[in-house]
């Protein structure tokens, strides 16, 4: 046994293990798992973990506002944690068990990398919208109940539900609870998407190099890794992902109640997905009807013939996630996703065409939303972008080369996701399709890993020479290095990369002590579910926190902030304000400091949205203190909290 | 078996008091693992699946089941900490009590477990230090993100209307917490239609908030209530209460 496990160990190196042995593949696995040792593991985890400390001096330092060199470990420890890694996983000296290590060590510290940007609690406008629905879940006792900053929470209850759950049990707060449950799911996302990159090209050395490339996504280090459900999303999908290639490539040896337990699990898995992110089902169950669609295509004629064929492919699989996505949204949640998701591609649709038709042009490249970047960063994203598109290129033109295995309905699959990324990059060009292109790079990413994957064991077929083998791993490992380091810089606002002190509309770096004072003030003395006018930070702050329902868009053709923003407060706006019933205003007069950096002070839709080159003026933002009727209720110094209620009566 | 014990000692950590960090090591299985092993076991009795992948749909599994047990049983009854850990033991004790039927006439085809071996201390100390290190990393952080908050330093006022005392009258609570990193005086006047109804210095260790009960004569636009707040000799906050109505 253990010669075979030797000999399926070596093969697995080079990617020729054939699928006509998978009973003894799997017991000797099973059993070579138990004696290996973890080889380089231990030791690359000490230097990651040496990595996290740079990354929190680094962090530190700019929290404190102070800059220069210190700063400039962040990026150090980033290569800590991802270089050593990445350059044994490149490598064809590491056992099975050593890559699944350091895979799970790779997701796990670059986790981390998020939790030390903010380590006390929940600054993102996504993450506390979360937070609001588990304490809404928590307080109730009930999933479905309205969320004011992020009306999908309701319908998509999955992971309000299960931080509910580890808080209720525990007696945690929702931050350590939301935490514990991203980083299982981050865990459970790096083992998924190493089984299945290593059954789809049967290679553990290629699922880990998948695994390091699947890491240089844009969304990989703070996006998919904040409280929010597709973070969750990720990991239900590759669950989904890897059951279903079981279910495709296993059904002929199954016996029948095999068959029917591998649907169940498929089933409860499917329902799991469906219930936790609407972007990411319908992401997978096209990516499965794909497949489908292209194992039907490719069938040999013999097969076609077997209907067993059709029903056991991936076919099964695809019509479970649509079932269940489809019924889930015509019970429940169809008018929350349209809206989500119908806003997001009609703004990006109706930019890009004004963009081909010369109606508008391109957004500043490399300003963020506000601030611009510089030479040494715009050298390094333009240097990622290029390498994943050669990435991309070279792994589809050696698809189409390849002799072996050209046939695989999946490889071609993967191969067609990995066009995405390419395709969604044009999406970079304007402001309004730029986080559609960002969201899809957690998907796109996953073709891109496969052909890195599929690269590397075409590689091995080369014969190489003992110094250009490591010069090569050596040059791999930069540009991976590099890679990653380029897509966090693609993904990430430069004010958002690391703390610092207070910006005007910048996500994280607008939480103040200020802030979540007056969040206190209104949950413990303003009515709970309170209408409210505030700019998006506050509206994060005081809709969590806070209990107060922030209230968004227009009364009729008059867009809500420009109650806040107009130079006198008028008849309109008081007809706006009456419309609308909003018992309160919330003014941070800090906001008339500098325009907002994500380009827009409440919502991307203001008048003024990302073209505002001035902030708002001092004197709009006091004029309230001149309006009859309206009660100071609250002041910290630059918060204050109106009541309207009176002058709406 | 394992797992049926697993999930009824969970259920006794639900019920009984414990410490946060028991519960959390007790109970945090019940949620991301039990009940996703019993239901991979009732569905899969003898499929051989290797044990990373078992734990992969071990853990996905336990998330689905949580999210649709708890979907469903908020439907008839509030979801509190007896309700989780009555539900996702009942979901554990039930599939395993499956599996175990289920697997009773397959035991014979079952291969023996493997030794387990465990790993060198060499390699054990290793991942100790470094998730010690990485403890360390986040204390760091957690510390300066403690002290970048206290930098901030403000005083909060607030007045709201409150039940009056007495019908045909009215009342206001303010109140003032000192956020200054520091011992602070500060004097507090209230004022209606120019007539001073409170004029109180006050003297707050940093975090201590002060608040009063006021009544005050109907609050009107002609009679409006004002709250000042003068800190180190000017005037540092303000808050009004204003109905806008003549009286």
């Amino acid at each position: 046994v253990s010669r075979t496990a030797r000999a399926i160990e070596r093969s697995s190196h080079d990617g020729r293990r054939t699928a006509a042995q998978p009973e003894i593949a799997t017991s000797a696995l099973r059993l070579f798992e138990t004696r290996t040792s973890l080889g380089a593991a231990p030791k690359l985890t000490l230097i990651a973990a040496y990595g996290l400390l740079l990354v929190a001096v680094a962090d530190n330092a700019a929290r404190q506002g102070s800059g220069g060199s210190l700063k400039l470990l962040f990026w150090v420890g980033l290569a800590l944690i991802y270089g050593p890694i990445a350059f044994r996983l490149f490598g064809g000296g590491a056992q099975r068990s050593e890559r699944i290590v350091l895979a799970l060590v790779l997701g796990l510290s670059l986790l981390l990398v998020k939790v030390l940007h903010s380590p006390a609690e929940f600054a993102r406008f996504d993450e506390l919208g979360w937070w609001r629905a588990t304490r809404d879940v928590i307080a109730s006792g009930h999933t479905f109940g309205g969320n004011p900053l992020n009306g999908s929470t309701a319908v998509y209850p999955a992971l309000a539900t299960i931080t509910a759950a580890v808080s209720q049990l525990t007696g945690l707060s929702i931050f350590h609870s939301g935490l514990i449950v991203i980083a299982v799911a981050r865990a459970v996302l790096m083992l998924a998407l190493f089984l299945f990159l290593e059954q789809v090209i049967r290679s553990s050395r290629a699922a880990g190099i998948g695994v390091a490339i699947y890491a240089c996504n844009p969304s990989f280090l703070y996006f998919d890794a904040q409280f929010a459900y597709e973070s969750l999303a990720l990991t239900a999908a590759a669950a989904v992902l890897l059951i279903a290639l079981r279910w495709s490539r296993h059904y002929r040896s199954a016996p029948v109640s095999a068959t029917v337990g591998l649907a169940g699990v498929l089933l409860v898995l499917s329902c799991g997905l469906t219930l936790t992110h609407h972007m990411t089902s319908i992401a997978v169950a096209a990516f499965l009807a794909l497949w489908a669609g292209t194992a039907a295509t490719t069938m040999r004629s013999s097969d076609a013939r077997d209907g067993a064929h059709r029903v056991h492919g991936p076919l099964v699989p695809a019509a479970l996630l649509i079932l269940t996505s489809a019924l889930w949204l015509s019970l429940l949640a169809a008018p929350a996703t349209v809206s989500e998701l119908g806003g997001q591609f009609s703004r990006a649709f109706t930019s890009v065409s004004d963009l081909i038709t010369g109606a508008s042009s391109t957004k500043q490249l490399f300003s963020g939303a506000g601030q611009g970047e510089g030479l040494a960063s715009r050298v390094l994203t333009v240097a990622y972008i290029l390498l994943t598109l050669i990435l991309v290129f070279v792994g589809l033109r050696a698809m189409w080369r390849g002799s072996d295995r050209v046939r695989d309905p999946l490889w071609w699959t993967l191969s067609a996701v990995a066009l995405l990324y390419p395709i969604t990059l044009g999406l970079r060009l304007t402001l309004a399709s730029s986080e559609i292109s960002q969201r899809a790079s957690g998907f796109a990413f996953l073709g891109a890993a496969f052909l890195a994957a599929l690269l590397t064991v075409r590689s091995t077929r080369v014969a190489w020479r003992p110094r250009a083998l490591l010069a090569a791993r050596l040059g791999l490992t930069a540009m991976a290095v590099l890679s990653l380091i380029g897509s966090f810089l693609l993904g990430e606002l430069q004010a958002t990369r690391q703390p610092g002190p207070y910006l005007v509309g910048a996500e994280d770096r607008s939480v103040t002590p200020e802030g979540v004072a007056a969040a206190a003030f209104a949950s413990a003395h303003l009515p709970a579910g309170s209408r409210a006018l505030l700019d998006r930070t506050n509206a994060t702050l005081l809709g969590s926190y806070g209990g107060l329902n922030p209230v968004f868009g227009r009364f009729g053709s008059t867009s809500l902030p420009r109650i806040l923003f107009s130079s006198r407060f008028d008849a309109t706006d008081l007809r706006a304000l009456r419309g609308q019933s909003l018992a309160y205003i919330v003014v941070d007069r800090r906001l008339a400091r500098e325009p907002p950096l994500i380009g827009y002070y409440v919502e991307s839709d203001e008048p003024g949205a990302f073209v505002r080159k001035l902030p708002v003026s001092a004197n709009a933002l006091a004029k309230f203190t001149s309006v009859a009727s309206l009660s100071k209720v609250y002041s910290n110094g630059p918060i204050d909290i109106y009541d309207t209620r009176e002058l709406l009566r | 078996v394992a797992t049926l014990a697993l999930a009824l000692l969970a259920v006794i950590a639900a019920l009984v008091p414990l410490a946060t960090w028991a519960r959390v090591i007790l109970l945090v299985p019940l949620v991301f693992a039990l009940p996703g092993y019993a239901v991979l076991s009732a569905l899969l009795p003898a499929w051989p699946i290797p044990a990373a992948e078992r734990a992969v749909y071990a853990v996905a599994l336990s998330i689905a089941v949580c999210v649709l047990a708890g979907v469903s049983t908020q439907l008839v009854l509030g979801l509190d900490r007896a309700m989780w850990a009555a539900v996702l033991t009942l979901v554990t004790v039930a599939a395993s009590t499956v599996a175990l039927q289920r697997q009773r006439p397959l035991a014979w085809r079952r291969p023996p477990l493997p030794a387990v071996t465990m790993p060198a201390p060499t390699t054990v100390l290793a991942f100790v230090v470094a998730a010690g290190l990485a403890a360390w990393a986040i204390s760091l952080a957690s510390a300066s993100a403690r002290e970048s908050r206290a930098d901030a330093r403000f005083t909060e006022i607030w007045a709201l209307p409150v039940k009056p005392p007495a019908p045909g009258g009215a009342a206001v609570s303010i109140g003032v917490a000192n956020h200054e990193d520091s011992a602070s005086s500060y004097v507090v006047d209230v004022t209606q239609k120019g007539a001073a109804l409170l004029h109180e210095p006050i003297a707050l260790r940093d975090g201590e908030r002060w608040q009063v009960r006021l009544p005050v004569a109907a609050i009107t636009g002609a009679r409006p209530v004002e709250v000042t707040l003068q800190h180190e000799g000017h005037v540092y906050r303000r808050a009004y209460l204003n109905s806008g109505r003549a009286s």
